[in-house]
Parts: structure tokens; C-alpha cells; sequence
């Protein structure tokens, strides 16, 4: 411990000043990685001042006074006190894993979610996903957020993110400040995102800072681990399904370092010989697989550079060959996602990030058939949307009351929403025809943001900002000036309320099929002179209160989303045929979503989770679906309740239970047949099935409980066995519902439930 | 090959949920039956006003109408029938001959339509009015059963539109027809259909396709594919006056030749049929169509647009008109 205090005041660079305020600035890492540290609390002990670290593991804390204490504390690392008596700039503040000194870790208090602004938000702590019981084995951090009150799953198993009544295309999900358009794997029962690559993730659901923009609903805000600047380690996983890989080490060290994470499924390889011994001469199978890759140069203490990229994968292919013919067949989507990024410190209060990112989904499908006389034929369907930005983004701490933050951002969407092409080649000569193409869009989006986060007395703080937004597609020019604003007013030191409004736009659609399935077809369209950007209003009421040190902590908010410029599939519709997307939508939809979240919360000690609680209301409106009446959204759900519990019994052994409940998902089914004439001059009757109003039959209810147990073993490695049971009491959730014939002429209505209980194993080792 | 992606995920995802899927029956509220009442309504010029140069049979089986229209014999089915929970093992309708109807123009009763059984077989009971419906005009239709239950709707019978200012270009591969109309405020969509009919050695008809330049020109079944892809041309079209409501326009619809006709002598009529829709009927016919869209497990829901009140059903109307250009 002694050493450690040294390293941290051999850290220290002292810059002198002799004003009436003293600033304190600096970034925070962990001692044992040099890893940035986000979020850590940074006050002044006895008053209750502080700030906490941005993205980055910088902070900036001014103090209207010529002395003062400062703590640094964070979940899992040992607090750090400072005493500072002039402007103090700290090249790096090593913060130690708490539990390398084998002490138990009591955070005390500090700047907790008590004294922030921000409301509607929770910080994900990634090593508690890594003990949530898991599908398969496979953690997955979108699977952790659905836990959490205002989130809501959407199908069995789906990860797609259904935020406060806002669809999945509704939610801003940034790895390393990048979009990422498709998160599922294997439609969507996995996430993209490997938990082992993961440094930290924010999700915001409201109250949404001028700095963020583009999405209605949520921001999701995930950053890669940097890489170990201090020494070589790793950490790997065998799992049922997967398996995968973390690498990380400095490559020069406390100077340049990497990571990467690798993982892939092996279900095709493990289905392999029996589809051989069912059909021989062919191969089919399904996987998936992700890479994420960044390296982290520091060229300086006030200058690092960050590259880093992300890809994934998921490919379906079959192949079938004799002695005339070779048939091969696949279906392929994924992302690839990169950033370059140049973060410097201007002074102790100015920060700067300017990023260059780069993001593309896409998905295709290919039929290539080859006979004996070398002819190659071959049909191919793909379908893409590639973004090129550059965004800037400050900070600068002027005084001790303001917080000012303001940036630019500039993206160029290019949309192909479909191309059919065909293929023969004859010996050499190759011939292509494009079958079928829908209309391609290129699209500018520039944005401007300006927030503040001012304290206004002891009790009051208020971040206020304004998002400027404006988007141009061929000669249409879309323009929005976002008001954003929230405050708190601290009640005592242990509560306060929260008030916050924000308005978003959206000028990107997601086309979805009625199913919820998240096929990976689901196609992104740009808002267009015929279809308008989305624009949603949102306001919360909130009140927090921690207690005993912040290791309880119970907030409840009302929430209040007016939604406007929807667009849905037209009644009949189907997304077969893209083409002529922008003819098969309405538009001019309204929803409002509102409703109340309960969120209770034991943060540390052996014993850790919460409950959460949300009643809502989700309503859609549009001039012509279900006669222009009102209907409920297909995630409309009144009752959504979770319960994250892990209990650490020993240093070795840890046991978790999950359990979730919601109502039912609000669909439709044909009920019955209704007798109609032909508008077209026929007298003669006909017979058409009817479903009622939209959305108005609902699944049971959704219930699952997960449990797992861990058992851990350190000596020259940490070593994991891990045991989890799936739905463990076996419930039967509908996944979808169809209508049957039975022999004797009876119709009767059947489910799908996909996953009954499903016990794994993974075994995990970390060097 | 357009259904390529629907397999290409259906087995996959059959794959997977067979994996380790388990079904279950599901139990589903019982269906109360609704009453169910339909009717569609013409006013206007009768089919018959060119029929008296041509064979009648010929004609009214290509418009694909009853041959007393084209006598002047006008009538009007409506029909009272319950809805059938689909799960039910006959799913057959059954038609009820024992409601009464009454026909409402303003507060005057000016029908009482009466049941007849037009197929013993299929108890396929209709009411039969021969009013002349009026451009214009509205209608109240009521229809108590035999339970009591009182079924309504009202129908304000579309303006009729008077085609003037009637050019034909027969130069160039195309029909190009010209001709003005006077928009009614109180219609919005005129359906478009041409018919071409020679009169040499027998009777010969056909149906053209056309084209009404225009952004608000559309066919209610989209996906049709009785035509070439990407064609311009339809055999019938609808024209919303979004851009011309209640105002004059000139409509040019560019009409393709029939090369299989062009043999024939010089006793060809073009007919162009013109109908406004009544509000009510565009959007009857809108949802009629969409219910038929529903090829695919992944169509979205289609639900008809009904204007019946205390129940479900249509009662919508039609104004139409002829304009008949020698050529």
C-alpha cells in the first residue's frame, strides 16, 4: 500500500497558481493495467463537491478555496485521499484493485447518482454481467440491460433493446463513440458485444445530455477495454457453443498497448458429421464470430491516440455436390465498425477528443449453382448501409460551478436498401445483370451541440444544453434545434429529486418485420422528402436516496415520451420486396409512452443486485392502421419486473438467480371470418379472416428464472468453472403462435416455446 | 425468385426452433358472432349507354357484371350474414333472410328492400333494391335483425364527373386521351379503367392498359403481377386529387394499343370508365386490398375498413360515367 501512495505522489505534477480557487485535474487508471478508469468519483471531502471521470479517465474539479481534501473512489479499487493546496495537474492516478489486498470494499460516499444531473441512467458493471447466469453459458452485457426497469426484452431470447416503449432502431449504441446499426447474432438470441473486450457501458434512458443525438429512445454507450500497458495477460473461455480469447499487452510499455478479443461459435462443426451421414455430399451450418482489435498510444501526458475496430459476423451456408452438379448457398450478415481517435488536454480545464469513425452493416445472400461444363450460375441479394463521421467533442471546467461541454459531428450515410444480381460465367467470360435494385440514398447529417452542468447553490444543479441537428437528402434539408435539460435539487445528502426534459430526432428508420424477430433483413432507410425525421419529447420525474454509505441506493421516476413522424409497415405489407420501401410505409404516426420505474439496489458487499419494477403504457396512432384508432405497441407491456441477485460466499464459490417478469407481448392472430363483397362490381360474397383491432390479442405472460454458480481458483491463474441453468423451472414462453387443423376439422391455436430448461457449462482462465 | 429471402430465413430459423422447440395448445377466447352487413352501391351512368350498338352478353360478361345493368334493370345486393370464429369447424357463413331493411333519403323511407334466395344451395339470401341511386344524394341504410340488433350506415352517393374538352391522340403507339374534369369537393379518387370494343365480324373486346402521368396516380394491388415489372401501365388505376381538389384539371392517359386489334376495321370505341369513390369505398377497397397482400408469414395485418355501425360490413358507393371516343 505504501509503494502505491508513492507511485501516486511520484505521479503528480504540480503546476502553481496563487488565485483564490485551486483546480485539481488529471486522469485516473487502474494501478495494475494503466487502464483509464471511467466514472470514478472524484469530491472534496468535506464538502461535498465533486466531479467524476469522463470516458477517457480524465477529470477536472475546481475548489473555491485555497486548501482542499480530495477523494478518488470507485467500486472494486481501494480509495485514494489527496490533500491539494494549489493548482494540481496528476499525470496519472493509480487506482488499486481492492481485491488484490484481500479487503473487503466499502465505497463510501462520494459523487454518487444521488448528486449527478443525469438521471434515467445506470453504469454497467461488466464484472457483475460476468456472474449473471447466461443462454448457454454465453454472457451477454444487452442481456444484463434488459434487467434493468424501463428496458424490456422483446421476443423469447431476442437482446434487442425495447427502451421506455421505443423500438430497437430507436437506441444510439456507441462502441468506442461509434453507431453500431445490427447488435444480434443469430437473430438476435446473442449480442455483438463480447464482455471480455469490454472496459465499461452507460445506458441512458431520458434526461439525455445536449452531447448525444441521432436516436429517440436510449443511449447505449460501450467502450473497449485500451490494452494492459504494463504487463502481458490474457483471458480465455470454453463454452458450450463458443469459445473465445482476450489478449492484452503493451507493446511498448507505458507507452503503446494492445488488445484483442476473438470469438467464435462451433455449432457447424459440431453438426458437421451428422448432416454428412444424413445427406451425403453435403455441408451445412451456421456460425457466428466477432473481432475486437484497439491499440492505445500515449504520446505524451496530455496526448494519446486510440485506434480501434470491431467486427462481427454471422453466416448460415449449405452445400450439396455429386458428379453433375455443386450448389452453395449462404446467408451472411455483420458489422464493421472503426474509430480513430486523438484525445489532448489543452490545459487542466480544456479537453479535447476528435474521432474519425467508420461503420457498416450489411447482409447478403448468395445461390451459386456450377455443373459439369464449367458453367456458374449465381444469385445474389445484398443489402448495406455504411456511415463515414468525424466528430469533435470538448470539455472545459472554467470555474468550480460549470461543467461546459460543446462539439461538433458530421456523418455521411450511404443507404442501398437492395440489390438482385445475376451471374453467369462461362469458362472466362462472365456476365452480370442486376435483377432488381432499390433506389440508393446518400444522406449528410451535422449536428452541433453546447451543454452545461452548472451548480447553482448547494442544493440545486442543472445541465442544460442545446443539440442543433441539420440533414440534407437530395434537395430536402431537415433542420432541429433540441432543447435538453435536467436539474436536481438535493433534499439531504442522502436524496434528491431529478427533473429533466429533452426532445430527440431520429433520420434514420428501421423497416422491421410485424414478428419481432430481428431478421437480419430488417432494413435501415433514411428519412426522406416523402418520410420525415422522427422527433420524440420526453420528460421525467425522479427521486433517488442512498443509503448506509451508497451500498443501498432506491430511485423511482416517472416518465412521460410523446413520439411523433412513426413510420410502420403499411397494413399487408411485407418486407420481401424493398424496392419500393417508401410506398409500403405510413407515415405521420403518434405514440406516447408513459409510465412509473421502481429501481432498488444493494451496490456492494458479499450480497449485491436489485429489483426493478416498470408499469407502463405504449400507444401507437397512424391515419391508417386500424382505422386510425389508437392501438397498443406490439411492446406495449403494463408489468416488467426483474431481480438480479449474487451472493459471494467464499473467495471461490459465488451463486447468482435472475428472474424476469412481463406481460405479455400484444399481437395478432386471425379470430375470425367475416363475409364482405368485392369492391370491384361483384355482388358475389367472399370470405376473409380478421384479427381484430391491431394488437389487441396478447402472449401469456413472460416469466423465467436463470441461476449459476461460479467456482474460482487462483494459483499461478484465476480459473472458472461456471454452471448455469436456464429457465430453470422449465416455463413454456411463447415465441410465436399458429393455427392448426386438425383431422377432424377443428382449427386450434398452438405456441412455440423455444427454450425450455437448458443447463451449461463454460470454463474460463485468466493469465 | 423474389420469394428467395422468405426460405432462405425460414429455413434457418425452422432449424433452430425444431432444435429445441416444444409446442403447446394455447386456449383463445371464444368468438361472440357480429353482425355483418354488405352492400355495394352504383349511381350514375347506367353500363347500358353503349350497349345498344353491341351484344350485350359479350359485354356484360367482360365488364363482369349482370346483364340486366345493361338493360337498365339496375340492382343492388346487400346481404346480412354472422361473422365464424375460425375456429370453428364449419366456417361456412350463414346468410339471414329474415331481417328487415329500410332506405332512408333524408327522413323519408324510400325502399324496403326484400330478401330473396338467389342459390338454394348455398342459402345465399340477399336484398335486393332496384332504387336509382343518385349522384349527390345520401342514404341511410338500416337493418334490424332477428334479434333485434339495428345495423346502419349512411352513404353520400360521390358528384359524378362529366369528362369536356375530349381529344384523342391515335398517332403514336399509345392512345393519348385528353380530357378535363371539374373536381367535386366532396370526391377524392376516381378509379380509371379503358376497354376497347370493335364490332367486325362479331363482337371483340378488350381491356387496356394505361397510365395517368401523375405522382398521385396508384392501383390499390400493388403486387399484382399480372404485369411486366416496372411497367408504367395498368389495367386499372386510381387518381387521388390531392393537387386539384375542388378545382378544374386536365387528365391525359396514355393508353397502349392492343397489337393483336390493330388487324381489324375502323368500328372501334375506346371506353373510358370513370368512377368516383365515395371516402367511405376508397377506403373499404384500400383495406380489401391489403387484405389480400398476405402472401407471406410476415405480412403485416390487414384489417377491413368497414362503415357499418353496430356491426361490421360495407355499405359504399360509387358514382360512374363513360366516355366513349370513336375511332
Amino acid at each position: 500500500m505504501l509503494k502505491h501512495y508513492l507511485t501516486v505522489a511520484l505521479s503528480i505534477v504540480v503546476l502553481t497558481s496563487f488565485g483564490q480557487t485551486i483546480t485539481i485535474s488529471g486522469f485516473v487508471e487502474d494501478a495494475e493495467s494503466a487502464e483509464r478508469l471511467i466514472g470514478v468519483n472524484v469530491y472534496q471531502l468535506d464538502e461535498r463537491r465533486g466531479t467524476v471521470t469522463n470516458n477517457f479517465g480524465f477529470f477536472s474539479l475546481t475548489i473555491p478555496q485555497k486548501q482542499a481534501n480530495i477523494r478518488f473512489s470507485y467500486i472494486g479499487y481501494d480509495p485514494v485521499d489527496l490533500t491539494v493546496n494549489r493548482d494540481t495537474f496528476i499525470a496519472v492516478l493509480p487506482l488499486m484493485p481492492s481485491g488484490t489486498d484481500l479487503e473487503k470494499v466499502t465505497v463510501s460516499s462520494g459523487v454518487s447518482r444521488v448528486d449527478r444531473t443525469q438521471m434515467s441512467s445506470v453504469d454497467i458493471d461488466i464484472k457483475q454481467v460476468k456472474k449473471i447466469p447466461a443462454l448457454f453459458g454465453e454472457i451477454d452485457i444487452l442481456r444484463t440491460i434488459q434487467f434493468l426497469p424501463g428496458v424490456q426484452s422483446g421476443n423469447e431470447g431476442n437482446i434487442g433493446l425495447y427502451v421506455r416503449g421505443g423500438g430497437p432502431d430507436q437506441n444510439l449504441i456507441l462502441v468506442d463513440g461509434v453507431p453500431v446499426y445490427n447488435v444480434s447474432h443469430l437473430f438476435g438470441f446473442y449480442s455483438v458485444f463480447n464482455a471480455d473486450a469490454i472496459k465499461s457501458a452507460e445506458l441512458i434512458k431520458g434526461g439525455f445530455p445536449a452531447r448525444f443525438g441521432g436516436r429517440l429512445s436510449s443511449v447505449l454507450d460501450v467502450t473497449m477495454k485500451d490494452g494492459d500497458m504494463k504487463r502481458f495477460r490474457g483471458e480465455g473461455s470454453i463454452g458450450l457453443i463458443s469459445s473465445k480469447l482476450t489478449l492484452e499487452g503493451p507493446i511498448v510499455k507505458d507507452k503503446t498497448s494492445f488488445m484483442i478479443s476473438g470469438r467464435r461459435t462451433y455449432i457447424d462443426a459440431l453438426a458437421q458429421p451428422l448432416i454428412a451421414l444424413a445427406e451425403p455430399g453435403s455441408r451445412a451450418g451456421y456460425y457466428f464470430g466477432d473481432l475486437n482489435i484497439k491499440v492505445n498510444h500515449k504520446f505524451s501526458d496530455k496526448d494519446r491516440l486510440y485506434a480501434s475496430y470491431f467486427f462481427n459476423t454471422d453466416k448460415f451456408y449449405f452445400r450439396f455436390q455429386d458428379d453433375f452438379s455443386n450448389t452453395r448457398a449462404n446467408l451472411n450478415w455483420g458489422n464493421n465498425v472503426a474509430s480513430l481517435r486523438w484525445s489532448h488536454l489543452f490545459s487542466s480545464k480544456l479537453f479535447m477528443n476528435v474521432t474519425a469513425t467508420y461503420t457498416r452493416y450489411e447482409w447478403g445472400s448468395r445461390i451459386q449453382d456450377s455443373e459439369q461444363g464449367d458453367v456458374d450460375i449465381a444469385l445474389r441479394l445484398r443489402s448495406n448501409i455504411e456511415d463515414y463521421g468525424l466528430k469533435s467533442d470538448f470539455e472545459y471546467h472554467p470555474n468550480s460551478q460549470n461543467h461546459i461541454r460543446f462539439g461538433t459531428n458530421y456523418i455521411r450515410h450511404n443507404f442501398r436498401p437492395s440489390i438482385f444480381q445475376f451471374t453467369v460465367q462461362e469458362f472466362d467470360q462472365v456476365e452480370e445483370e442486376i435483377l432488381n435494385q432499390a433506389e440508393q440514398f446518400m444522406s449528410d447529417e451535422a449536428a452541433l451541440y453546447i451543454e452545461n452542468d452548472q451548480i447553482i447553490n448547494d442544493r440545486i444543479k442543472v445541465n442544460y444544453g442545446l443539440h442543433y441537428n441539420l440533414y440534407r437528402i437530395r434537395d430536402t434539408y431537415y433542420q432541429s434545434l433540441q432543447p435538453r435539460v435536467s436539474g436536481r435539487y438535493l433534499i439531504d445528502s442522502q436524496s434528491s429529486v431529478k427533473l429533466s426534459f429533452a426532445r430527440m430526432q431520429q433520420f434514420l428508420h428501421l423497416l422491421s418485420s410485424n414478428n419481432g424477430v430481428g431478421l437480419p433483413s430488417d432494413l435501415w432507410v433514411p428519412a426522406t422528402d416523402l418520410i420525415p425525421p422522427m422527433m420524440a419529447d420526453q420528460v421525467a420525474l425522479g427521486w433517488i436516496r442512498s443509503f448506509k454509505d451508497n451500498t443501498y441506493e432506491v430511485s423511482v421516476e416517472g416518465f412521460y415520451k410523446h413520439m411523433t413522424d412513426l413510420i410502420e409497415y403499411r397494413a399487408g405489407s411485407a418486407f420481401i420486396n424493398p424496392n419500393d420501401w417508401q410506398s409500403r410505409v405510413e407515415t405521420g404516426g403518434t405514440g406516447w409512452v408513459y409510465g412509473g420505474e421502481v429501481f432498488m439496489q444493494k451496490r456492494t458487499g458479499d450480497f449485491t443486485g436489485w429489483v426493478g419494477y416498470t408499469l407502463s403504457w405504449n400507444n401507437r396512432q397512424f391515419a391508417n392502421l386500424n382505422n386510425g384508432n389508437v392501438y397498443p405497441y406490439r411492446f406495449d407491456r403494463r408489468h416488467d419486473v426483474s431481480v438480479v441477485m449474487t451472493y459471494e460466499i467464499s473467495e471461490k464459490i459465488d451463486v447468482s438467480a435472475t428472474w424476469v417478469y412481463g406481460t405479455g407481448i400484444a399481437t395478432n392472430i386471425p379470430l375470425y371470418y367475416v363475409s364482405t363483397q368485392s369492391p370491384q362490381g361483384s355482388s358475389l360474397e367472399g370470405s376473409i379472416a380478421q384479427y381484430g383491432d391491431l394488437n389487441s390479442f396478447r402472449f401469456p405472460a413472460y416469466h423465467r428464472g436463470d441461476v449459476s454458480i461460479n467456482f474460482h481458483k487462483k494459483k499461478k491463474h484465476e480459473r472458472t468453472w461456471n454452471i448455469s441453468i436456464y429457465n430453470v423451472y422449465n416455463r413454456l414462453n411463447t415465441f410465436f403462435i399458429f393455427d392448426e387443423t386438425q383431422p377432424n376439422g377443428d382449427v386450434r391455436f398452438r405456441q412455440v416455446a423455444l427454450f425450455p430448461i437448458l443447463p451449461s457449462v463454460s470454463y474460463r482462465i485468466a493469465f | 425468385m423474389k420469394y428467395l429471402k422468405v426460405f432462405t430465413f425460414l429455413i434457418p430459423m425452422v432449424i433452430l426452433s425444431s432444435s429445441c422447440s416444444q409446442i403447446i395448445d394455447i386456449d383463445i377466447p371464444e368468438h361472440e358472432p357480429v353482425w355483418t352487413l354488405n352492400g355495394n352501391i352504383t349511381a350514375g351512368d347506367p353500363y347500358y349507354v353503349f350497349s345498344n350498338e353491341f351484344d350485350m352478353t359479350t359485354i356484360s360478361s367482360y365488364f363482369n357484371i349482370h346483364s340486366s345493368l345493361l338493360t337498365g334493370d339496375v340492382e343492388t345486393t346487400f346481404s346480412l350474414s354472422k361473422t365464424v370464429a375460425l375456429t370453428s369447424r364449419n366456417n361456412q357463413h350463414t346468410f339471414y333472410n329474415d331481417g328487415e331493411m329500410l332506405i332512408f333519403k333524408g327522413d323519408d323511407i324510400v325502399e324496403r328492400p326484400e330478401p330473396t334466395d338467389s342459390s338454394m344451395q348455398t342459402q345465399l339470401y340477399r336484398y335486393i333494391s332496384k332504387l336509382e341511386y343518385e349522384p349527390g344524394e345520401t342514404y341511410l341504410f338500416q337493418m334490424t335483425t332477428n334479434d333485434d340488433t339495428e345495423l346502419s350506415a349512411t352513404q353520400t352517393m360521390p358528384e359524378k364527373v362529366i369528362p369536356r374538352n375530349v381529344s384523342v391522340d391515335e398517332t403514336l403507339s399509345e392512345y393519348i386521351v385528353t380530357f378535363t374534369i371539374d373536381d367535386p369537393s366532396d370526391v377524392n379518387h376516381y378509379l380509371f379503367q379503358s376497354h376497347i370494343i370493335l364490332h367486325e365480324f362479331g363482337i371483340l373486346s378488350a381491356q387496356l392498359e394505361f397510365n395517368v402521368s401523375s405522382p398521385d396516380f396508384f392501383w390499390y394491388y400493388e403486387d399484382f403481377d399480372f404485369l411486366e415489372d416496372g411497367s408504367p401501365y395498368r389495367f386499372s388505376g386510381v387518381l387521388s386529387d390531392n393537387a386539384f381538389n375542388g378545382q378544374s384539371h386536365q387528365i391525359e392517359m396514355r393508353i397502349r394499343k392492343d397489337e393483336n386489334l390493330s388487324g381489324f376495321g375502323s368500328n372501334k370505341k375506346l371506353i373510358i370508365e370513370i368512377s368516383s369513390l365515395s371516402q367511405e369505398m376508397h377506403r373499404f377497397f384500400q383495406s380489401f386490398a391489403q387484405t389480400s397482400l398476405g402472401f407471406t408469414p410476415f405480412s403485416e395485418p390487414a384489417i377491413l375498413n368497414f362503415n357499418v355501425e353496430n356491426g361490421f360490413g360495407a355499405i359504399v358507393g360509387v358514382t360512374t360515367s363513360f366516355l366513349e371516343i370513336d375511332l
